[in-house]
């Protein structure tokens, strides 16, 4: 494989990490191993010992059968927090003997695909406090929400149980709000917003380096030191989207056209096209969900005007960046500004 | 799986209908003879076919879901004999009887429906009674309507799709007669940690044990539901400030007296819960969760194990 990136149907995931802990979790709630990896083409035996690695399609499918198999609106945060510190020994040893939650974040910064193999977590200093953003890497699709639900519970719930209380975490999440809120409420916390630009869970920066009861620093950096032997012997590669947006955010003021993109790298655009689509997506909505992650982060973040942000952009005129700007979120650059300074008081 | 559990304890049920049908076929076989194709008329056979079949469709699906009893065998007993009444009906289409039969064989007829019928009401009449026991039984877990798929399946209790729909009741109640309610939000301290240290089965018991000592402690008209995950929602029709703020903090002590034993090897573990209680003000059923989940969140920032009221 000549690419710099993963695509859909590369091995990726090794089964007995993620998928062998849904397997048991779907065993637990009386669903047969044989009905969930019915048309995935996998044995049941593929989840017990190392070797097997499943592509993003394959996993993608697994999870999307085990939500429509299952009752109830649990399985993705019951899955969540029985995810981490999860079973590869370098990573769950490096969290385990974290001081805080810095150390507790780089290593999931550190460990990216073998933590979290479909959404890409971006840490991220703000005013507001510390970001991770979970990116989708690959184009998850149906089951994007779940994955959501599932890594946000595990970060939240495994730091929750390394530092001894709760952390208030607030959360940001792009799809409408569900019928099944108390969910998220119960499994993250209460403050939820939903409609929003990116998939984000935020924290207060003095929350950074609160010492921790579990911490044991020789452990710690020892496991570390593994993993990065691990990483070099095994170099991470980007998903087929996380390698487009990377791109994208590069030429953020200008971004290239489809027909630049795939000039880029060394490919038609109509295979281009052709890919994007079986990623579950295409070059316009792409551009547009960074585009409109940028903007927003402008103007809440760095507390641009509108006349500089649509400079930034490069937009035409101020009335272009109205409409773009309402065509994104809903909303005018004012209603969107009047709902993040009436949250910030309070929650 | 569990439709063919209960079927296994009626099996003498099920081949006594196997036999009632045998015996009606050999007696029309034996006594009856068939009509020419010509005299058979499409609608009836139709109407009469189709009703004998719905009615041993029933019969079959009473035996799958109820346990052996006095009100199964009566409900069972009505349907079989309706259904022979049917059966005769259907196959009169088919079958000429002899004159010497057929006379009393229409008054025979007539009356396996009847005879049926009264069996079957009496049954039903049983099952009302049964049914009074029962609902007394789900007493503070369920309410006014039922609805099966609103059910959770580890403590058995309405889920938070049942409790918003109880607060919408429960809320237009309060419009109607002015009188309040109020709702709690009860959440195991720690729970997390638990279930790794002890596993997620023992998790889901400890789940269905508080949930059970809860309901031994609340009021007869209180409504105790799975809100999500680790957290319950008690309904409280007619409870003000004070009355909640009671429940709450017995709530708080039965949970604390409560000793938890583990299945591995049986020793104690101890439990707190925090509450988050808010009486309506007349908002909306969202509203009024969210100011109890904040009242809640603020407890268990700054003193787990205990109770407050939202503002």
């Amino acid at each position: 494989m000549g690419r710099s990136w993963f695509e859909r149907d590369d091995p990726l995931i090794d089964a007995t990490h993620a998928p062998a802990i849904l397997l048991d979790l779907a065993r637990d709630q009386g669903l047969a191993a044989q009905r969930l990896l019915g048309g995935t083409r996998l044995e049941p035996d593929a989840f017990e010992s190392a070797g097997t690695r499943l592509s993003a399609a394959q996993w993608l499918q697994l999870v999307e059968q085990a939500d429509q198999a299952l009752p109830g609106h649990d399985l993705a945060f019951l899955f969540g927090h029985r995810l981490f510190p999860g079973n590869q020994s370098e990573v769950a040893t490096a969290w385990v003997n974290a001081g805080s939650l810095r150390q507790a974040l780089a290593v999931l910064q550190q460990a990216e695909i073998l933590a979290s193999p479909m959404l890409a977590p971006r840490l991220r200093t703000t005013d507001a406090g510390v970001e991770v953003q979970w990116e989708d890497r690959i184009g998850c699709g149906h089951a994007r929400r779940f994955m959501l639900e599932a890594w946000c519970t595990a970060l939240t719930s495994l730091v929750n149980w390394l530092s001894d209380r709760r952390l208030d975490w607030s959360y940001r999440f792009r799809h409408r709000r569900p019928a099944y809120v108390e969910q998220y409420e119960v499994h993250l916390g209460s403050r939820l917003e939903f409609d929003a630009g990116c998939d984000a869970m935020t924290i207060g920066q003095d929350m950074l380096d609160q010492a921790w009861p579990r911490h044991n620093e020789s452990g710690h950096r020892q496991a570390m030191q593994m993993l990065a032997a691990r990483l070099r012997a095994q170099p991470h590669r980007d998903g087929f989207l996380e390698m487009l947006a990377a791109e994208l955010k590069r030429q953020i003021r200008r971004p290239p056209t489809l027909e630049q993109m795939a000039a880029h790298l060394h490919m038609s655009p109509a295979t281009l096209k052709r890919k994007l689509r079986l990623h579950q997506s295409s070059y316009q909505r792409l551009v547009d969900a960074v585009r409109r992650d940028a903007c927003e982060r402008l103007i809440r973040d760095r507390g641009f005007s509108n006349e500089q942000a649509a400079t930034y952009l490069n937009f035409t005129d101020l009335t272009n960046f109205r409409r773009s700007f309402k065509r994104w979120t809903g909303m005018t650059p004012s209603e969107f500004r009047r709902g993040f300074t009436a949250d910030t008081p309070g929650g | 799986m569990k439709q063919l559990q209960l079927l296994r304890l009626h099996i003498r049920k099920l081949l006594l209908g196997i036999a009632v049908l045998v015996a009606l076929c050999a007696f029309n076989i034996a006594v009856g003879e068939l009509k020419p194709r010509a005299d058979w008329n499409a609608v009836d056979l139709l109407g009469e076919g189709g009703t004998t079949l719905i009615i041993a469709i029933w019969a079959l699906l009473i035996l799958a879901s109820r346990p052996a009893g006095r009100v199964t065998t009566l409900l069972y007993a009505g349907l079989l004999t309706m259904f022979a009444g049917c059966f005769q009906d259907f196959t009169d289409e088919l079958v000429r009887m002899p004159a010497t039969v057929a006379v009393w064989h229409d008054w025979l007829e007539s009356m396996l429906m009847l005879a049926g019928m009264v069996t079957l009401t009496v049954g039903i009449f049983l099952l009302h009674r049964e049914q009074l026991v029962i609902i007394n039984q789900l007493s503070r877990r369920e309410r006014i309507f039922r609805e099966h798929d609103r059910v959770d399946r580890i403590t058995q209790l309405g889920d938070a799709g049942y409790l918003r729909k109880q607060l919408q009741i429960e809320l237009a109640q309060c419009n109607a007669t002015g009188r309040g309610f109020a709702v709690l939000l009860v959440d195991i301290d720690r729970f997390s940690g638990f279930n790794r240290e002890h596993g997620h089965g023992e998790g889901n018991r400890m789940l269905r044990e508080i949930g059970e000592l809860m309901l031994m402690n609340l009021r007869p008209a209180d409504l105790l539901c799975r809100y999500a995950g680790d957290r319950f929602a008690v309904l409280m029709p007619g409870a003000n400030e004070h009355i909640a703020g009671e429940i709450a903090s017995q709530l708080t002590t039965i949970v604390e007296h409560f000793s938890f034993k583990t299945t591995v090897d049986g020793s104690t573990v101890r439990n707190t819960v925090s509450i988050g209680a808010a009486v309506s003000q007349g908002e909306t059923s969202d509203d009024l969760l969210a100011r109890a989940t904040d009242a809640l969140e603020q407890v268990k920032r700054s003193r787990p194990g205990r109770w407050q009221l939202a503002a």
